[in-house]
């Protein structure tokens, strides 16, 4: 039974899982975006992949080259529109719920995103600070709604790592670090270089911060499995 | 690719925390009759009060949209002062929401192959196309309201000037393409194919903006650089007349309507302020069938019925809209922000209607084919094609995945159903129905749905063998536009793995799963409003001119009335009839201030 009409994907963990991983595309991302990233941060890990209603066809019509999807329209630099983010948002809200049906309560959930993505998982932050174990935004910024205020303005101490392509988002590093520590979020930022165009850049720093947050501890074997994927 | 229940009322779910109205909101989607909309005296004006406005222009441009912006730039580029306002945070309207083609005929483009259009052929086409039951190629005007008549002269005359005029102001970069018109065959339509034109990107616009957000951003980044300001989350509320009962300027709110700015049209106000597709009470009394849901801004509420019906405005052609298709239960969610369906894809698929039988050809345009769903039932007071249900197989499932509504391979996608055999997945779509309830007003199945589904997949299948569908031509030789969208929306690998003598149709198969998707009717906005005349003048109920006061695009009566000639007629005449209102609106004499 869900309430989230996201079309996804679902990777379930080969053993008892440590984790469910929700993983947001970003703009002109997909289903396939962030895949690769999760499944090289640890093996018993679950994944939930949605992906956004827009695509950026015009018209959905064929194209030689996917121009991929979009969560919500983002004319103007760094200010969603209202109503398509928070059609979002809302949509992401129900996936939550929807994951923690499926889990018990004992499995962390840990929302990763990138770009539009990192600005949803932001949001999400205000939205369901208790469901979540930790957020992880690659790129993105803190949103913000003329007239709208999310439900927490209290993060509650959620884990959160910022990880920050050095090139893309230079200068705004320290604006959305205080941002996210005025709302008492445990903030964790790193510099990637590239990580925008490169997701997998951020699977050290990720997985760092990711392994006090899972279920159970971090097996040696597990780390070097993943370690020689990335490789 | 696996179907999931969906039940939005479950109790065992969490209380949800998030209210889609502080967003809406936020995005401009308050009603006008909220804000009070209408007209106003200028002695009862803030700016009477205050003694001075806020601003002073030449014209006033509400809306930008297509046809804000196309009139704004015109303007501009003839030396007037113009000052455009936009009620949501962000510009664009529906034109920045939409894929940025345009519908001009005799394009340049045209001209450059060799392709003739000639005038009165185009207009008698426009003509049929748009009053189908008045056409009559002997009579005067063709038989159309003569008004109309002169707006599709007018549309013939000025939709390549138009965007001629602003690609020579450098605003806008477009292409040529080969798509069909909506009603290829029609014997008046003498150049079926190359009056859509696209929006080409920018060489260093990044990839933000695509479609018709790059249309609005080429035509923005002109402003900008020549000085037309765009003033956000300034909602036009009253227009201020004068004591001649001429349009001299308007109110708008701002700061969440805290704060009302007033603004002088020393020559004219021009109206781009989009359709009325997301006022409940406005779509529930005008539209003339049940309407789902839209993918417009938010800010499509009317705004121009109420200004311009105060200002004594006659109305027009309110029970029409650009019409498509949409997945019921996205609409339903999410009633604003719906996906369209534009092209049914898929060849291995039909479309059922409640008793399991096909009830048009499945390629047809959307905009067509979005009207099929107001048949009426007298016998059981219904609306017989409420929700149509598109069935297919696994083979064209992996073919045409991840092109919308087919989600990719590997994915669940709730608002796709799924059966072993067609009898389970009859049971699934009645499930889904009795979910859904209330909302499409208890809308079931036929009893006899699904005997009727196997005797229309195995006649299909036989039409599919022959390549000619004997119930309602699908793909036929007369009917270009099929094939040709078929592929764009459904893409180049199920068309190659086609090996039927049309493309369009391949047999459904024998053994599933089979899937169903629940079709609703939409519209990307109406297009009815306030009527204006071939030089884009509102008229008021006594067909004479409202002096000061123009309009264009969704928020006024169409120039195509019912219809959609092809493929970017929604933009190529707020283009065009923007361009006429900027042209018009320049010449204009000044006009009294009190």
């Amino acid at each position: 039974m869900t309430n989230c009409m996201l079309v996804r994907r679902e990777v379930a963990a080969p053993n008892d899982p440590t984790a469910v991983l929700l993983a947001l595309h970003g703009h002109g991302g997909g289903v396939d975006q962030l895949e690769p990233l999760c499944r090289v941060l640890h093996s018993d890990l679950s994944l939930v992949l949605p992906q956004a209603w827009r695509t950026l066809h015009v018209h959905g019509m064929y194209e030689a080259e996917d121009p991929g999807h979009s969560w919500f329209f983002n004319f103007a630099e760094g200010s969603p529109e209202p109503a398509t983010y928070g059609d979002c948002l809302m949509e992401l809200e129900n996936l939550v719920y929807d994951i923690r049906e499926h889990h018990s309560s004992k499995v962390p959930i840990i929302v990763i995103g990138i770009d539009q993505g990192a600005v949803l998982a932001l949001g999400l932050c205000g939205v369901v600070p208790d469901y979540l174990a930790g957020v992880a935004a690659i790129g993105g910024h803190v949103p913000k709604i003329k007239g709208w205020a999310p439900p927490y303005e209290d993060f509650m101490g959620l884990p959160s790592l910022l990880i920050r392509d050095a090139a893309a988002t230079q200068g705004s590093d320290a604006i959305i670090q205080r941002e996210m520590q005025d709302c008492n979020a445990d903030v964790t930022l790193c510099r990637v270089g590239g990580v925008l165009k490169s997701p997998l850049l951020a699977a050290a720093p990720l997985r760092q911060w990711i392994g006090p947050l899972l279920r159970a501890p971090t097996s040696v074997a597990l780390m070097r499995d993943c370690a020689a994927v990335e490789d | 690719m696996a179907g999931n229940d969906s039940n939005a009322d479950d109790p065992q779910k969490p209380r949800q925390r998030l209210d889609r109205r502080a967003f809406v909101t936020a995005a401009g989607g308050t009603i006008a009759t909220v804000l009070g909309a209408g007209t106003i005296p200028f002695g009862e004006s803030q700016a009477a009060t205050k003694g001075k406005w806020d601003h002073e222009v030449d014209i006033v441009v509400v809306g930008s949209g297509a046809a804000g912006l196309s009139a704004a730039v015109t303007a501009a580029g003839e030396g007037a002062k113009v000052l455009v306002l936009e009620a949501a945070p962000v510009a664009g309207g529906a034109t920045a929401r939409s894929g940025g083609g345009y519908w001009i005929p005799n394009n340049r483009f045209m001209r450059e192959k060799g392709l003739t259009d000639p005038r009165q052929d185009a207009v008698r086409y426009m003509a049929r196309y748009s009053f189908t039951q008045l056409y009559d190629p002997d009579a005067k005007f063709y038989g159309v309201p003569e008004n109309n008549y002169h707006q599709m002269e007018a549309m013939w005359d000025n939709a390549a000037p138009a965007v001629e005029r602003l690609e020579k102001l450098g605003a806008m970069i477009y292409r040529a393409d080969d798509s069909y018109d909506y009603w290829e065959y029609c014997p008046e339509n003498k150049a079926p194919a190359g009056r859509l034109v696209w929006t080409v990107p920018r060489p260093n616009g990044g990839t933000a903006a695509r479609g018709g957000a790059e249309l609005i951003a080429q035509m923005k980044d002109w402003m900008d650089k020549h000085g037309v300001p765009i003033l956000l989350e300034h909602r036009a509320t009253r227009l201020i007349l004068n004591k001649k009962k001429e349009v001299i300027g308007i109110e708008a709110t701002t700061d969440e309507g805290a704060k009302t700015v007033t603004i002088r049209a020393r020559k004219a106000v021009h109206f781009g302020s989009g359709g009325f597709i997301l006022n409940p009470e406005l779509r529930l009394n005008f539209q003339r069938g049940p309407v789902f849901g839209a993918c417009g801004p938010m800010t499509n509420q009317g705004d121009f019925v109420y200004m311009g019906t105060e200002a004594g405005a006659k109305l027009g052609n309110m029970q029409n809209g650009w019409r498509f298709q949409l997945v019921l239960d996205q609409a339903l969610q999410s009633p604003a922000l719906a996906t369209d369906v534009w092209g049914v894809i898929g060849d291995s698929m039909v479309v059922v209607n409640k008793f399991g039988k096909r009830v048009v050809d499945e390629k047809r345009p959307y905009s067509d084919r979005g009207e099929i769903h107001f048949v009426y039932d007298p016998q059981h007071q219904e609306w017989t094609n409420l929700v149509l249900f598109q069935i297919f197989d696994q083979r064209i499932a992996d073919l045409s995945a991840g092109f919308y509504p087919f989600p990719p391979k590997g994915t669940s996608a709730p608002h796709v159903l799924k059966g072993e055999t067609m009898d389970d997945l009859a049971n699934a779509i009645a499930a889904r129905l009795a979910q859904h309830g209330g909302k499409i007003g208890g809308f079931k199945l036929d009893k006899t749905f699904n005997a009727n589904l196997k005797e229309t997949v195995t006649r299909f299948n036989r039409f599919a063998e022959s390549g000619v569908d004997e119930d309602f031509n699908r793909g036929g030789p007369t009917f270009k536009y099929d094939a040709q969208w078929h592929e764009r929306f459904g893409g180049q690998e199920a068309v190659k793995a086609n090996d039927k003598p049309n493309k369009t149709m391949y047999p459904i198969a024998s053994k599933g799963p089979y899937y169903a998707i629940l079709l609703c009717s939409g519209s990307a906005d109406t297009n009815g409003g306030p009527v204006i005349n071939e030089k884009s003048q509102v008229l008021s109920t006594k067909n004479q001119v409202i002096p000061g006061l123009y309009g264009a695009g969704n928020c006024i009566s169409a120039p195509s009335g019912r219809a959609y000639w092809g493929g970017g007629a929604t933009i190529g005449t707020a283009l065009t009839f923007g361009y006429i209102a900027g042209m018009n609106a320049s010449k204009e004499p000044v006009k009294d201030a009190t």
